[in-house]
């Protein structure tokens, strides 16, 4: 057998891949012509896509970086903050008042200062001040709030920055702190991309005297990412219950149902509160190293089984087995099950432990598979009495080299990844794997709405796969002899899952919503977090006379959650049966 | 007779997603009064479409053509202009109350500015809006119109009657809605403030008539609530309850005590403390899955079998006594004026409205009305279907109430859209035989959709046969199923199975080759032609005109000439190679 | 991957008289229950004891009205279902001792709806390869060229082959799911109402191909169907159904020639024929509706509707299928005299 031989299977892979490829096309084509009839779909369309933009290139649009930590902790010094709570678009945002102590400067013997930004905290806890540039120079006042004249300060014509303060200042004692008004130069916090005048502070300062703008853009990033962590671990969970409860029917059904009802009947911001509380002196998630390795295992032993159902030891060579329907899906997970409880329980951990090195981990892996595959192959052969002889050359056949085409399929990409993964993994220092670094409130409060989330989707496909197990498709692969699994995969789920996607869509917008209205009480993000609850939260004491503080926050929730929902609208047309896909 | 039902030149078309598709090409018809005229063609052909516009329920547009019916114009045509400046209108409605959320907005900002552009706007939309309402107003009066025909004059029957009746209500609540909607209820007897009087005295009578019919439940309860008020009244709920948590605080006792006793395993190994918990459930875990798995393997022997059905029977009161266990715990437990407040609120709030409803349905000489009809459509037992819902009545008995409700309001013109197609043969000819009698008895004109040929010879006087969106042939029942002029019907009516004669040898169905043309392909010519043995270059260029062939009965075709003698029309159908000609296969 | 060869059939040409399939008090209850810990109630009775052998090569058609429990007799031939209790034998053995693929390979089935019957995110190729993808017959190249050659036996192009369900009509999709059950080479297919949702044009189309893949390749059909016309044409014997037991069978000319059993005569006098010069015989209407297969009335039960019954016999005595004459077997007390009417008639 050569390559040559091949010939004619790799051109009928290629040609069945492009023709998916059409059909995909088709089908893409199709979707955009129903999505667009609606003139709100566009609209959901296009904000869900402009905030997905912004949170992507938040970097390059926001001109201050949240994470700037200006508080002064030890309060020793009376730190002048920029322009606080400033309108948008306020001259006062480029206008800077200077606390100057004559006092200080007559010690020091000198007659000027530089004109400086207030007090900022370094990356290493230091702190500094930067240089301004001066642009025009505005007022003077005393300590008491009374106007000088002008002429008492002059501007150092060379330098901008500095500031020459005249003999009669300088010697007038009854003067010891002056306050100079100027507008500086301060081409950082403007938007190169917008018109002058409009450029700086376009959505107004905060209490702290940071860019609004600024901290909305980069809030954007939070509330997406806890949108889209939630929604999707939610369907994933809800997903494989719901389809489990579907499929089997009867008492595992009424089971799996009522579990659901306990989840359903507790409320999800409460359960925040809770985990909230409790989780609190958890910092960081980690899982031992030998725990978390059992997870791409686990994943290739499921394929490892189906490969030898198929390939190595085919039903078909069965002489008369009986045919005891009820447990056909039941024993092998079942059978997986206790393979997995018994290397948790048992030796794996010991094993794992023996050596450290990259070498020994893989092999261990290696071991492990060997073993279940050995396992499998038994149950087989005792349980099914499937002979065992020739297993060898059909192990050795199995692989298709001569048509790589048939593996481009979603079987292979997982065992890819999990090999990956494993390998990746296996070389890791620590003992153990950090899932999620940073274990703050965020994340505690995105466990509390999966937790109380994943009831609503399993429903959801319970009830689509109840109705579509039903259709007479099904039962016709089942009398041409298709076994459960591919019952399920291939015929069931690609039928169920349209409404999921619409549910998908509309809960990251309640899931957004939710996060902010957590924040909004106080159980969210942490103080100085950008997270929009928070800076409505924040901005509610100087509501209504400072109304941007509440406002551009605000609005951005609005158009975020409406986005998504009139994108789950538009979604929804798009998978209605009746507009005949 | 003259003509009740007259449609010309009908043209129709739906907006789909890919553009408009004519439904309708050009269909005309009519029915007579007393007349049963059947409407028969195969799927995509437009018969249901013909129905639905002419009862006004369509959801396409029309494009010509006119509905007359008694001599009343039913379509109603909205010319442009209209169409347009309402269009417009109503647009600017939408934009202006998008203004007026702004205007509400920048009230915040700035309260007078904002009040009054609030105001102004709102003055502004409510121009708008009389002016859409005085605009519209011809629609809206055809509406009108037709409201006051559907159900009255023209009735429709549909296909389904699985679900063309509402699950929720009642027969009787059903068949008296089309009454009351057009005024022809007989008077009530009893007065609605009486029967709201009854209602609200009604919790007291309803326990009374339970305990009185159900005397073993009734004394359950009665003791029940007896026991509780005794125990709360004399202070000793407490004690009570303790008793009732005794069983329970043994349990998890047990349950404690078991775990203790599984820790000892891992204290002798000399494990840590998280492994030996999670040792013993593991090894819980593992034994349930060991015990599960090796009993799916084996055979049950049956004595072991027979012990499970005892146990089983023994414990099939549990659920029973559970419910009662919970139910006199929590009772003890709520304190006794929380309960008293519970069962006040429930019994004023909830009570008196789902009876009232109950009162409110259906006064005694309506009931009686309903009755009178259902029985004139057969029904046996009618004082007892009055009262069903629905889902208790089997697809026959659901029909005739459908019959029953359409013919309440005694129309001229009953349609029936494929009322038989969903049942069973017997029934269906029950049905056909009650719709012959309505017509002889009532005079009302049927127009009988349906695909089925045997139904149109039974029942109909008159035939118009649908193909492709257009009538291709339409005359009296003899002059169509005797001397059929259109190929198309000649092709249909050879290719029915019919019931052989004894002896004689199965051969090969005759058939019309090929498919029924998808509604988007445009046909210059006759729009059958594809599959006419006859078909010719005329056929193909020029549409075929409506030909009278004898009296009263016209065909659509260019070539009736061809089909006057019908053994060799139907051979011209059966002759092997055009069987087997391209046409067939696409 | 290795494409292996298909299983040789196990057919035993030599046995010509022995019948393919064989019914033995075939019976099916399905059990109601309360609740979810409650016992068994009653039982709705879908099969209630049928007798029946089915030659090779032949067509049985099987009629009867909804609920009657003809559905469900095909599925249990086919071994979807378990019997309560009964035997089905195919081909001398016992289907519950044949290896379940092996039953599925020789039995196939063809659904009522077409476009039901098809997975619609599928192409046509995967629909009608399915069966031997899953039996791990073909794959890839082979699994196309197969196709094409199905399909074309159907009458399709084989270019079809990558389009999908909904962009054919009716007619065609039947075709498709024909071309299906063909894929594994059956002996024998169960047609539930084929045509059932198909126009009548299409429906002799139809019905004609299934004639000539039977006498192809000697195939043994069920044809389970409401319409008497269509299994007039198209059967060799017919049995009528009543719930969930056969009443009479024989073959159709005589059925419909000679008509003993009282329900025969009712479902015969009252289909509707497309004809003018029919003879309208008096159309005898039945009262009352089809009993509750959960609660079968006592005795025959078809007494409730029964013009003819006698009480004392008919509601007591359950009559057994006896023959009447060679091949013509009826269920009844008083069956109807040959070419005679029945002595009663409503309307």
């Amino acid at each position: 057998m050569t390559w040559q031989d091949g010939e004619e299977e790799r051109a009928e892979s290629r040609r069945r891949l492009s023709e998916r490829l059409y059909q995909t096309r088709i089908d893409l084509a199709r979707t955009w012509k129903i999505y667009r009839r609606s003139l709100l779909a566009i609209v959901g369309l296009f904000m869900v896509l402009s905030v997905c933009t912004i949170s992507i290139f938040a970097d390059d649009i926001a001109v201050e970086h949240p994470g700037r930590d200006i508080q002064d902790t030890r309060d020793v010094w009376t730190i002048d903050y920029e322009p606080q709570r400033k309108e948008p678009f306020s001259e006062e945002c480029d206008m800077r008042e200077q606390k100057v102590s004559l006092t200080e400067l007559r010690r020091w013997d000198e007659n000027g200062t530089l004109a400086l930004s207030p007090t900022k905290i370094a990356d290493d806890s230091s702190f500094y001040q930067d240089t301004l540039v001066v642009t025009e120079y505005r007022a003077l006042v005393d300590r008491n709030g009374y106007p000088l004249p002008l002429g008492l300060l002059y501007l150092e014509p060379s330098n901008h920055s500095y500031f020459w303060i005249s003999d009669e200042l300088m010697e007038n004692n009854s003067i010891n702190q002056i306050k100079i008004t100027y507008m500086f130069d301060n081409e950082d916090m403007h938007h190169w991309w917008l018109p002058d005048g409009y450029d700086v502070c376009v959505f107004g300062t905060n209490e702290e005297g940071q860019d609004m703008f600024s901290k909305i853009l980069y809030g954007s990033r939070v509330s997406l990412k806890i949108g889209f962590t939630v929604a999707t671990l939610t369907v994933i969970i809800g997903t494989v219950i719901g389809s489990i409860s579907g499929y089997f029917g009867g008492r595992v059904d009424e089971v799996i149902m009522r579990i659901t009802d306990i989840f359903f009947a507790v409320p999800g911001l409460i359960l925040a509160l809770a985990f909230v509380a409790a989780l609190q002196a958890v910092d960081d998630f980690t899982l031992p190293l030998w725990f978390a390795l059992l997870i791409p295992i686990a994943f290739l032993a499921v394929y490892l089984r189906s490969h030898i159902d198929e390939t190595l030891l085919p039903k078909s060579i069965a002489p008369d087995s009986p045919s005891d329907s009820s447990y056909a899906l039941v024993r092998p997970i079942l059978l997986l099950v206790l393979i997995f409880a018994f290397l948790v329980l048992g030796p794996w951990e010991y094993v794992f432990e023996i050596g450290e090195s990259r070498t020994w981990r893989l092999a261990a892996t290696a071991l492990a598979l060997c073993f279940i595959g050995f396992l499998l192959v038994v149950d087989r052969h005792l349980i099914d009495m499937i002979p065992t002889r020739g297993i060898g050359t059909r192990a050795k056949d199995a692989f298709d080299w001569r048509n790589p085409y048939r593996y481009l399929t979603f079987r292979t990409i997982v065992i890819f990844i999990a090999a990956a993964t494993v390998f990746s993994w296996s070389g890791n220092d620590e003992g153990s794997i950090t899932v999620i670094e940073n274990f703050d409130r965020l994340w505690k409060i995105q466990i509390a709405l999966v937790f109380t989330g994943w009831p609503g989707y399993a429903r959801l496909i319970r009830g689509q796969v109840l109705y579509v197990k039903e259709m007479a498709f099904v039962e016709a692969a089942r009398s041409v002899g298709a076994p459960s699994g591919r019952v399920m995969f291939r015929h069931i789920l690609p039928n169920a899952w349209a409404p999921l996607l619409v549910a998908f869509t509309l809960d990251i917008g309640g899931t957004i919503l939710s996060a902010s209205g957590l924040s909004f009480i106080g159980l969210g993000a942490e103080p100085g977090a950008a997270e929009w609850g928070k800076l409505v939260s924040d901005g509610r004491a100087f509501f209504p006379q400072d109304n941007w503080l509440v406002f551009f926050p605000g609005m951005a929730i609005l158009v975020t959650t409406l986005g998504f929902n009139l994108l789950g609208d538009g979604l929804r047309d798009v998978v209605d049966p009746k507009n005949r896909r | 007779m003259s003509n009740l039902l007259n449609i010309q030149n009908l043209r129709v078309h739906f907006d789909t997603l890919d553009g408009p598709v004519e439904a309708l090409h050009s269909v005309s018809l009519s029915v007579k009064e007393g007349e049963i005229m059947g409407v028969v063609g195969e799927s995509g052909c437009g018969k249901s479409v013909t129905s639905l516009v002419t009862i006004g329920l369509a959801s396409c547009d029309v494009d010509e053509g006119s509905i007359t019916f008694d001599g009343k114009e039913l379509i109603h045509e909205v010319d442009e202009v209209t169409a347009g400046t309402l269009s417009v209108f109503r647009v600017i409605s939408a934009v202006l109350g998008f203004f007026l959320m702004g205007a509400m907005l920048w009230f915040f900002r700035d309260p007078l500015a904002g009040f009054t552009v609030g105001v102004v706007i709102l003055l502004l939309l409510a121009a708008c809006m009389i002016f859409i309402f005085v605009i519209d107003a011809p629609k809206r009066h055809h509406e009108q119109f037709l409201r006051s025909i559907r159900g009255n004059k023209i009735s429709m029957i549909f296909q389904e009657p699985m679900t063309a009746l509402n699950p929720l209500y009642t027969v009787e609540k059903q068949v008296s809605e089309v009454l009351k909607q057009h005024g022809k209820l007989d008077a009530a007897e009893s007065s609605l403030g009486l029967r709201i009087g009854q209602a609200l005295v009604s919790p007291a009578t309803l326990l009374i008539n339970y305990i009185r019919s159900d005397l073993k439940g009734g004394t359950q309860l009665l003791g029940a609530f007896m026991f509780i008020l005794l125990v709360q009244q004399s202070g000793n709920s407490d004690a009570i309850l303790d008793l009732l948590t005794y069983p329970v605080a043994l349990l998890v006792d047990a349950v404690v005590w078991l775990l203790d006793v599984l820790d000892i395993i891992p204290d002798k190994l000399g494990l840590s403390d998280n492994m030996s918990a999670a040792l013993s459930l593991g090894v819980i875990f593992v034994a349930v899955m060991l015990a599960a798995y090796i009993y799916s393997l084996i055979h049950v022997p049956e004595q072991l079998d027979s012990i499970f059905q005892t146990l089983t029977g023994v414990t099939r009161r549990t659920p029973q006594i559970l419910v009662w266990y919970v139910v006199i715990f929590i009772l003890l437990w709520i304190p006794f004026g929380v309960l008293m407040t519970i069962i006040a609120s429930v019994g004023i709030l909830a009570i008196p409205p789902i009876q009232i409803s109950g009162y409110l349905g259906l006064d005694p000489a309506h009931t009686r009305q309903v009755v009178k009809i259902l029985e004139d459509v057969r029904i046996p037992n009618p004082e007892a279907v009055v009262k069903m819902y629905p889902h208790e009545l089997s697809g026959g008995m659901r029909q005739r109430v459908m019959i029953a409700m359409m013919m309440a309001c005694e129309p001229k013109l009953l349609i029936a859209d494929e009322p038989t197609t969903a049942l069973d043969v017997t029934i269906q000819a029950q049905i056909l035989s009650l719709m012959k009698d309505l017509r002889d008895k009532e005079g009302t004109a049927i127009m009988m959709i349906t695909h089925d040929l045997g139904v149109i010879a039974e029942t109909c006087d008159a035939v118009s046969v649908m193909y492709a969106g257009s009538v291709v042939e339409t005359g009296s029942l003899e002059q169509v199923l005797g001397s059929p002029r259109m190929p198309y019907t000649i092709g249909l009516l050879h290719s029915i199975p019919r019931i052989k004669e004894e002896g004689e040898v199965r051969a090969d169905l005759p058939i019309i080759p090929g498919q029924v043309p998808d509604p988007n392909t445009k046909f210059d010519g006759c729009r059958f032609h594809p599959r006419c043995p006859f078909a010719d270059d005329t056929c193909r260029s020029t549409p075929p005109p409506m030909e009278e062939v004898s009296e009263g009965h016209f065909a659509s075709c260019h070539h009736t000439e061809l089909t006057v003698d019908l053994e060799l029309a139907e051979q011209a159908f059966s002759v092997t190679q055009f069987l087997q000609s391209e046409v067939g296969v696409q | 991957m290795t494409i292996q060869s298909p299983e040789p059939n196990d057919t035993d040409v030599a046995s010509g008289d022995e019948p393919l399939i064989t019914i033995r008090n075939a019976r099916k209850w399905f059990p109601i229950k309360g609740g979810m810990f409650s016992p068994v109630k009653a039982h709705v009775r879908a099969v209630d004891g049928v007798d029946m052998e089915i030659q090779r090569g032949e067509t049985v058609g099987i009629v009867g009205e909804s609920g009657c429990g003809k559905t469900t007799l095909g599925r249990l031939v086919m071994g979807l279902i378990p019997m309560t209790e009964g035997t089905i034998t195919f081909d001398g053995d016992d289907i519950r001792d044949i290896n379940p693929k092996e039953l599925r390979r020789r039995l196939q089935i063809v659904f009522q709806d077409p476009g039901g019957s098809m997975n619609p995110r599928m192409s046509v190729r995967s629909i009608v390869g399915e069966p031997l993808i899953v039996n791990g017959l073909a794959d890839g190249a082979e699994l196309t060229r197969k196709v094409a050659e199905l399909l074309s036996v159907v009458g399709l192009k084989p270019n079809h082959m990558n389009r999908f369900p909904h962009e054919f009509s009716g007619g065609q999709k039947q075709r498709i799911a024909l071309a299906r059950a063909l894929s594994l080479d059956p002996d024998f297919i169960l047609l539930d109402e084929p045509t059932s949702a198909l126009d009548v044009s299409v429906q002799a189309q139809v019905l004609n191909l299934l004639d000539s893949i039977q006498k192809e390749r000697g195939l043994t059909f069920i044809f389970i169907t409401h319409s008497l016309n269509v299994v007039n044409h198209i059967s060799d014997r017919v049995g009528v159904m009543y719930l969930g037991k056969i009443v009479e069978i024989s073959e159709t000319d005589e059925l419909f020639a000679n008509p003993a059993h009282p329900y025969t005569h009712a479902l015969l006098s009252a289909i509707p024929q497309p004809s003018l010069d029919a003879e309208k015989t008096e159309r005898i209407v039945l009262s009352g509706d089809v009993p509750s297969p959960a609660n079968p009335p006592s005795g025959c039960s078809f007494h409730t509707r029964c013009p003819i019954a006698v009480k004392g016999k008919c509601d007591v005595d359950e009559p057994q299928l006896e023959s009447l004459s060679e091949g013509h077997q009826v269920a009844c007390h008083f069956p109807v005299e040959f070419g005679g009417s029945l002595p009663i008639h409503t309307e």
